[in-house]
């Protein structure tokens, strides 16, 4: 990637490389679909409170937190690596993409409302997070991790559905998966700005 | 012999300083951005960023804003009207160059161990 190429990649997708934005509400769903697999379980006060006030309270109070944790995570960054205003809307231009995701929709909406069946609908949502891997803009590195990622979505759910299996798994991968995937993207931020130099005369 | 060289057209030699070149192509991505991230994205010191932004703004390419926050100033840079025109310009130019042939590269015999012989 030459120079030129590379500041205006960083400079366009600054915001959308902000992977730690979204980790706690990647975590938040986390949390909640390990209690729904009994692997974590939040501590309840059945007969001290009413149970539904408590899960209500513990909700907001954690949604606040993690809100909080989010905010905190915009201000680590625009200390750290600053802020800019753009009006740049980055999305595909892949016409693929977007047959393939109409396609997809399309198909949920009808095992939805005809068939009363659900399962279509983690193949539309991997579908719109993959979204980078279509725009030719992004480094290969970075479409090589999106592809990695949707392929492991995909084939653990499918394999979920053709196995029966607990469908709150597709969830837990899907928020692990997209934890990772802003991990990486941190990290690919992070690769893109330039080490401070001294070499250029002023 | 020079006759026979071509004649390359003039580039704006304000943009042509590799930093300023730097500077000026994030801002052609955004519609402003502040002083750190400029700092972040070119790799340059605060005071060598400084010094390019008092050149650039000299040159009516950029505009730089000072607001207040907290007690603290923070500072944003515009690419100007001007600015983004010059920049057109300058990538014309050199992409004019680029049709027209570079000139031929004069090679330089870096062997030690000849000259020392």
């Amino acid at each position: 990637m030459d120079e030129q190429t590379r500041l205006t990649y960083l400079t366009r997708h600054y915001y959308e490389l902000q992977g730690i934005r979204t980790a706690p509400f990647w975590l938040t769903m986390l949390a909640y679909q390990t209690e729904s697999l009994g692997v974590a379980q939040f501590p309840r006060f059945y007969g001290v409170f009413n149970g539904h006030v408590l899960n209500f309270f513990a909700t907001i109070s954690w949604v606040c937190l993690m809100g909080y944790f989010s905010w905190r995570a915009g201000q680590y960054y625009r200390r750290h690596f600053g802020s800019l205003e753009s009006n740049w809307i980055t999305l595909p231009t892949n016409r693929i993409y977007w047959s393939l995701l109409l396609c997809c929709v399309a198909l949920s909406i009808y095992n939805l409302v005809f068939l009363g069946f659900r399962g279509m609908l983690p193949y539309c949502v991997t579908l719109v997070w993959i979204s980078p891997l279509f725009e030719a803009e992004n480094p290969p590195l970075r479409r090589f991790y999106f592809a990695l990622a949707g392929a492991l979505v995909v084939f653990s759910t499918l394999f979920i559905q053709l196995t029966h299996r607990n469908n709150a798994v597709i969830l837990v991968i899907q928020c692990i998966v997209l934890l990772a995937l802003g991990i990486a993207d941190h990290m690919l931020l992070m690769s893109l700005c330039t080490p401070p130099r001294e070499d250029v005369d002023a | 012999m020079l006759e026979n060289q071509p004649s390359f057209p003039e580039v704006n030699r304000v943009i042509h300083e590799p930093a300023r070149l730097s500077i000026l192509t994030v801002l052609s991505a955004c519609t402003n951005a502040d002083f750190t991230f400029l700092q972040t994205a070119t790799g340059l010191s605060k005071g060598n960023l400084s010094v390019q932004l008092t050149r650039l703004e000299e040159a009516a390419l950029i505009s730089v804003e000072k607001i207040l926050e907290r007690k603290k100033t923070r500072t944003t840079v515009k690419l100007s009207a001007e600015g983004r025109i010059q920049l057109n310009e300058y990538w014309q130019t050199m992409k004019r160059i680029q049709e027209q042939g570079a000139p031929p590269i004069i090679q330089k015999t870096t062997d030690t161990r000849s000259d020392r012989a």
